[in-house]
């Protein structure tokens, strides 16, 4: 039994990384294609602000619940 | 309607209890279970509070929880994927950590606590900006929070009014001026998320030689203090690591080792990010004094603990009054995230006089009355003497003088990373050995290492180039001119730590190497028996200001029981302990037997 729940963790971790190294990348290259970058990290000197001005989308309380 | 708020997980967790709006208690984690920065559900805390309270777990109306785990896991995940492939030992690690676990915070809390109520989320900076304006003296006023990262922010501004706050705008991951300053701590040699303040310490002593280097390669700054970093040099996103070799290359070599010798470099380099990280604060101060017209400006989030900067933003006279969270950390979202709740969720008033806060001196922790202190000591067979009341001023005072160094425990423990006059260790500010003798003998720290002055709220001005009380120990300020002490040519020309040992003032202890101290002014009405005690020795010897520094050693949390204040005192060569009305002397006790090994209990932050 311990030796099964030893190899179901290598399998899980295999699983994980398969993920990690070959669908997240695969993620990236499709989104990027549509223009959807998952983190803004360029510098644009041409810019006079990176202040991200909230929405003013009202906030009900259902927002709070989780 | 009794709402406790938690802010846990990341690091340094803490409950909050309030009634009716009113905060009954607070508490980090970390006191109790005697691990520093501790990161696990604050079960602890919890169970204080509910104690302080009276009441049960069943009376709790609401929990609130800090941050929103659903956009925290957002932000993992999708920063893994704008990494990837980069970033697999990281992903591996987090999966480990039970990355997918602290989804189920309401599970957690509900299984922690055997609660079944209802579970409110408020967002990470929304409880930072909870925690600065909503117990602030201001009726309205504008914030800042700056801090890490929360979900996503890792910097927001907005205005509160009466009982809400609004965030107008904020600046989010990775671009972070809190992980800016944490890649120099880590670069520099120190411990992320607690050397921070030795950064800040050691910038006196150094050039701001690599201020350029900064802005020309690591972050671009624009005229209303927003920003963003490159990326390219950095390795928080998804390494184990703050920094990474393109960041070596730049600075010219590999991080300092930690506990190695410290050079002129690092000095240059705590230097360098310090005026970085102050002038790009006060640019986000002179664009959210702009965008809100705002008298006031109340303070939370990490980057709110460096008083340097808080300092030198109050003499910019941007605003009327500033107002800094005590606990600025993700401690103090515990009770921004309860306040939130109670007056943000539920829209109840909020009253404000624009003069005194509702922190309460932030002595919100366990209190330990003599009764059970005296019979610790009884049970432990220590020996002790008994003052009075009107006693025990005079006799610390006459201790203080005879350079003794002192052990003060007294009323409730303080909340956040200061020690207020009530976990404290003391001695006399005028004494030209005072600071290496705790630092080297009691401390067990770094000889760099300032130490703060706890003076008279009266006597602020006499002392300090300060217009104002600092109650909370967050705002720097210059010892007066008139009772610096001029140091000659040839001193002045000394470099690094060679400024150390002048003696640069009537109170060299508390004095830095620039002449600046990290101020504590007492108040009567807060902290009585230590304000009688500063106000006897001012009486007797004529100075209102003595030595104040948490009472604790390197890498250990401040004490909070009788029990963990006389392993402190016996462990170091402090001279006397003074418990409640109870004053133990080092030479009447018998040493600790099988202690030899305690040193290894605390990692050295």
């Amino acid at each position: 039994m311990r030796f099964a729940l030893i190899v179901v963790s290598y399998i899980v971790q295999v699983i994980f990384n398969l993920l990690f190294l070959l669908i997240f990348p695969l993620i990236r290259l499709i989104f990027s294609l549509f223009g959807k970058r998952f983190l803004e990290m360029k510098w644009d000197l041409s810019k006079k602000s990176y202040w991200n001005v909230r929405s003013t989308k009202v906030i009900t309380k259902e927002n709070y619940k989780q | 309607m009794y709402i406790i708020g938690i802010s846990a997980f990341y690091h340094d967790s803490a409950a909050c209890l309030i009634k009716d709006g009113e905060i009954i208690a607070a508490a980090q984690e970390e006191r109790f279970t005697r691990k520093k920065h501790d990161n696990s559900f604050p079960s602890n805390a919890i169970k204080f509070c509910l104690k302080q309270g009276k009441i049960k777990i069943s009376d709790i109306d609401y929990v609130s929880y800090y941050e929103k785990p659903i956009l925290k896991f957002n932000r993992i995940i999708s920063t893994y994927i704008a990494f990837a492939p980069i970033g697999v030992v990281s992903f591996n690690k987090a999966l480990r950590n039970q990355l997918g676990s602290r989804l189920h915070i309401k599970k957690i809390i509900r299984n922690k606590l055997n609660y079944d109520s209802k579970i409110i989320f408020s967002k990470h900076h929304e409880s930072h900006a909870a925690s600065a304006f909503f117990p602030s003296p201001f009726s309205e006023a504008a914030f800042i929070t700056m801090d890490g990262v929360g979900e996503w922010s890792t910097t927001s501004f907005g205005i509160g009014k009466n009982n809400k706050i609004e965030l107008l705008a904020d600046i989010q991951f990775p671009h972070s001026l809190g992980f800016l300053y944490s890649a120099f701590t880590y670069y520099t040699g120190f411990r992320v998320n607690s050397g921070e303040y030795k950064v800040m310490g050691l910038a006196p002593y150094g050039e701001p030689k690599y201020k350029e280097l900064i802005y020309e390669n690591l972050i671009d700054v624009k005229k209303d203090g927003s920003f963003r970093m490159d990326m390219d040099y950095f390795n928080y996103c998804t390494g184990s690591t703050m920094t990474n070799s393109r960041f070596d290359i730049l600075f010219g070599g590999p991080p300092r080792k930690p506990e190695s010798e410290l050079t002129q470099k690092e000095m240059d380099l705590a230097r360098s990010i310090q005026e970085v990280t102050e002038e790009i604060v006060l640019k986000i101060a002179k664009h959210v004094k702009k965008e809100t017209g705002m008298k006031y400006l109340c303070l939370a989030g990490g980057v709110a603990l460096n008083c340097v900067s808080n300092g030198k933003l109050l003499r910019s006279g941007l605003f009327d009054d500033i107002w800094i969270q005590p606990a600025a950390g993700d401690a103090g979202s515990a009770i921004g995230s309860a306040m939130f709740t109670w007056h943000q969720y539920f829209n109840n008033q909020r009253k404000a006089n624009n003069k005194s806060d509702k922190m309460q001196g932030a002595y919100l922790g366990p209190e330990f009355e003599n009764d059970s202190i005296e019979l610790f000591l009884k049970k432990n067979d220590y020996v002790y003497d008994t003052l009075k009341d009107d006693e025990l001023p005079e006799k610390i005072s006459d201790l203080i003088a005879e350079e003794k160094v002192v052990g003060w425990f007294q009323g409730r423990m303080e909340f956040g990373p200061r020690a207020l006059g009530s976990r404290t260790i003391i001695g006399d500010a005028r004494s030209p050995k005072m600071q290496r003798k705790i630092n080297l003998k009691i401390k067990f720290r770094e000889s760099f290492r300032p130490f703060a002055p706890s003076v008279r709220a009266e006597n602020i001005t006499d002392y300090f180039e300060i217009d104002r009380e600092s109650p909370y120990m967050l705002l720097v300020a210059d010892v007066n001119k008139n009772k610096q002490i001029e140091i000659s040519r040839e001193q002045n020309s000394f470099f690094g730590l060679e400024k150390l040992n002048l003696v640069r003032s009537e109170v060299p202890a508390i004095t830095h190497v620039d002449y600046s101290a990290r101020i504590q002014s007492v108040n009567k009405n807060t902290n009585p028996r230590y304000h009688n005690m500063l106000t006897k020795f001012n009486n007797k010897y004529g100075c209102p200001v003595i030595v104040n520094t948490s009472f604790n050693v390197r890498g250990e949390p401040i004490v909070c029981t009788p029990k963990d204040a006389y392993l402190c005192f016996m462990r170091t060569e402090m001279d006397y302990l003074i418990m409640g009305n109870y004053l133990l002397d080092k030479s009447d006790q018998k040493p600790l037997s099988g202690d030899y090994d305690w040193r290894s209990q605390f990692e050295l932050d």
